[in-house]
């Protein structure tokens, strides 16, 4: 059994008289522990595909279930608790709150998440997973005064911090140089190893094709 | 409690406008009440003022110096008694005296024809000799009652009916309320009886005199007799026209505050509001993140809460605080503030969360 099944997802976005049909009838499925690169030309409805994956952009028709739950009866307390506890987000421009500390940052997820954990318990595991990306010696700095790679890997750690099942990662070596980028990148294939299901947007078809599946996008459609 | 503290973290970020807006909102929540309360007080008057239109009271004003110098000897205070109890139609009060056994109650002994100011029930019925009266809203003593009066010579005396509420008379032009008062029916003469201290209580008789429709001969006669007896030089003050002039100019002169505070009010509001906005669309990547790491929107929505709450509540318990120590305003109490507050926050809250309702807050996660 898939752990991520899309049927015929479609998502239009209205500006006035203008409607983009951002992803049109895409159906797939995503397994446990695979990684699947989504690739395609800028505009093509990669992200957007990705949003719906992770319930942040709900779909306008069709059926997406996550890990046998049909998304459309998920009310909107448990979508929620499913992006603190289930996904792990890690977006290009990293996302970071530039005055939190990289622990700060990191720690979001927890104050979410369905465990209600208490302070020192959430800096525990906090601390565990920058230590994990290598930051260990970060913890308190500002997002603001680290470089790219190291936001990045704040970002991984946040995104990892709740121990998800599924990393979505959205162009996630796009702002950082090729070394930076290759650490990173290395990173998640890593994880990939250690049971995790990642789906990566990506431009960069080098890095698609060191993951175990390619979807191809065109013009809202898998092809 | 984390979104009280990350509305805490909000405030630090920008500490300048927050404590900006809070004291403009000191001044406002401080001076919108007391100007409206002006406004209802000196409207009152006027009414008052109005209702006694055809007593064509006159009071008196001294003239600057004279009064310290004035001296109210045995025979002037026997004069003064006779003009206010005998000759004249003409009342007085000394309010200074406090109950032995009553202390926090305030009294006021009218003398003179000052039972006829109080529209009192079956006036006729009323006992010889002194008489006490209380007010509306007197709780420590009931009709029936003895209380007892006088340090020379005391006396106990009947409470003899409760008075209607918002009853009042005229100190000087201006109505004062009897509701929580003992009011104690007396003649001036008999002041002089009661007290060791008689001819001081006579100096308050002498200021707050006033005389019911007076000739010119009843003014000339109280007006010389009082320079002659004590050296003190009294003006005359037709209530009607300084009601006019007086307790029309505080009402309008109010109501034009009251006024300019309303707009300030409204100013101050829309500039809390737009601040809140502008704040909010700083912020939309940061809820983002929050909503991408399992944020639900009401979280965001106690995050604006806990904000507004704490920018409108110190300012509104600091002016209720200020309100009641320096006006004794009633309805300052916290009981009645906290509604308020509530009130307050949801009014400045609505624009707000209307924002964030509509906002896609997820497309402020990218970059481009």
């Amino acid at each position: 059994m898939s752990l991520i099944t899309g049927l015929s997802l479609h998502k239009d976005f209205r500006r006035g008289p203008s409607v983009t049909h951002a992803v049109r009838g895409v159906s797939l499925e995503i397994h446990r522990g695979e990684s699947v690169a989504i690739v395609g030309a800028s505009g093509c409805g990669k992200t957007t595909l990705l949003n719906m994956i992770g319930l942040i952009t709900t779909p306008d028709s069709g059926e997406l279930l996550i890990a046998g739950q049909n998304a459309k009866q998920l009310l909107s307390t448990q979508r929620a608790a499913h992006r603190s506890k289930f996904f792990g987000y890690i977006v290009q421009d990293f996302a970071l709150i530039e005055d939190y500390t990289a622990l700060e940052n990191a720690e979001i997820p927890l104050i979410y998440g369905p465990e209600r954990l208490g302070r020192s318990e959430r800096r525990r595991r906090v601390q565990a997973a920058l230590s994990r990306v290598g930051l260990e010696d970060k913890t308190h700095q500002q997002a603001r005064r680290l470089s790219g790679g190291q936001r990045q890997r704040v970002a991984i750690a946040r995104a990892l911090v709740s121990d998800p099942q599924v990393i979505l990662a959205d162009e996630p070596t796009g702002s950082l140089d090729a070394q930076a980028g290759e650490d990173i990148f290395r990173f998640l294939i890593e994880l990939v190893g250690a049971g995790k299901t990642l789906v990566l947007v990506t431009h960069n078809l080098d890095l698609a094709e060191r993951c175990g599946r390619q979807l191809r996008m065109r013009d809202g459609k898998l092809v | 409690m984390t979104q009280l503290a990350f509305a805490i973290r909000d405030i630090r970020r920008r500490p300048v406008v927050f404590v900006f807006f809070a004291i403009q909102l000191v001044v406002v929540l401080l001076f919108l009440p007391i100007m409206a309360q002006s406004t209802i007080i000196s409207s009152r008057n006027i009414r008052i003022a109005q209702s006694m239109a055809d007593n064509r009271m006159v009071f008196f004003s001294q003239t600057l110096g004279t009064f310290f110098r004035r001296s109210v000897t045995p025979d002037g205070g026997r004069w003064l008694s006779s003009a206010l109890d005998e000759n004249l139609s003409a009342y007085s009060v000394v309010s200074s005296i406090k109950l032995r056994e009553h202390p926090d109650l305030a009294v006021v002994v009218g003398v003179g024809s000052f039972s006829d100011l109080l529209h009192i029930k079956d006036h006729g019925n009323m006992p010889a000799g002194p008489v006490a009266l209380i007010g509306y809203d007197v709780s420590t003593l009931r009709v029936g009652d003895h209380v007892s009066f006088g340090e020379r010579n005391m006396e106990d005396i009947l409470v003899h009916q409760r008075l209607p509420r918002g009853t009042h008379y005229m100190k000087r032009g201006t109505p004062q309320l009897l509701d929580n008062s003992l009011v104690v029916l007396t003649s001036a003469e008999s002041v002089l009886g009661f007290f060791f201290v008689g001819y001081h209580h006579f100096d308050e008789i002498l200021v707050n005199a006033s005389l019911i429709r007076p000739s010119g001969a009843d003014l000339l006669y109280f007006v010389s007799g009082v320079r002659e007896m004590t050296g003190v030089a009294l003006h005359p003050i037709e209530l009607n026209d300084y009601s006019q002039q007086h307790h029309g100019g505080a009402f309008y002169g109010a109501l034009f505050f009251l006024i300019f505070f309303a707009i300030t009010s409204a100013y101050v509001l829309v500039g809390i509001v737009a601040n809140i906005v502008l704040l909010l669309e700083n912020h939309m990547s940061e809820y983002a993140i929050h909503l991408l790491s399992g944020a639900c929107l009401w979280h965001l929505y106690a995050r604006v809460f806990s904000y507004i709450t704490l920018l409108v509540g110190p300012p509104l318990f600091l002016a209720s605080i200020l309100l009641r120590s320096m006006y004794q305003a009633p309805w300052a109490q916290l009981f009645s503030v906290i509604p308020l507050l509530g009130g307050l926050v949801a009014i400045i809250a609505v624009v707000p969360i209307i924002k964030l309702r509509q906002s896609d807050i997820f497309l402020h996660l990218r970059g481009d």
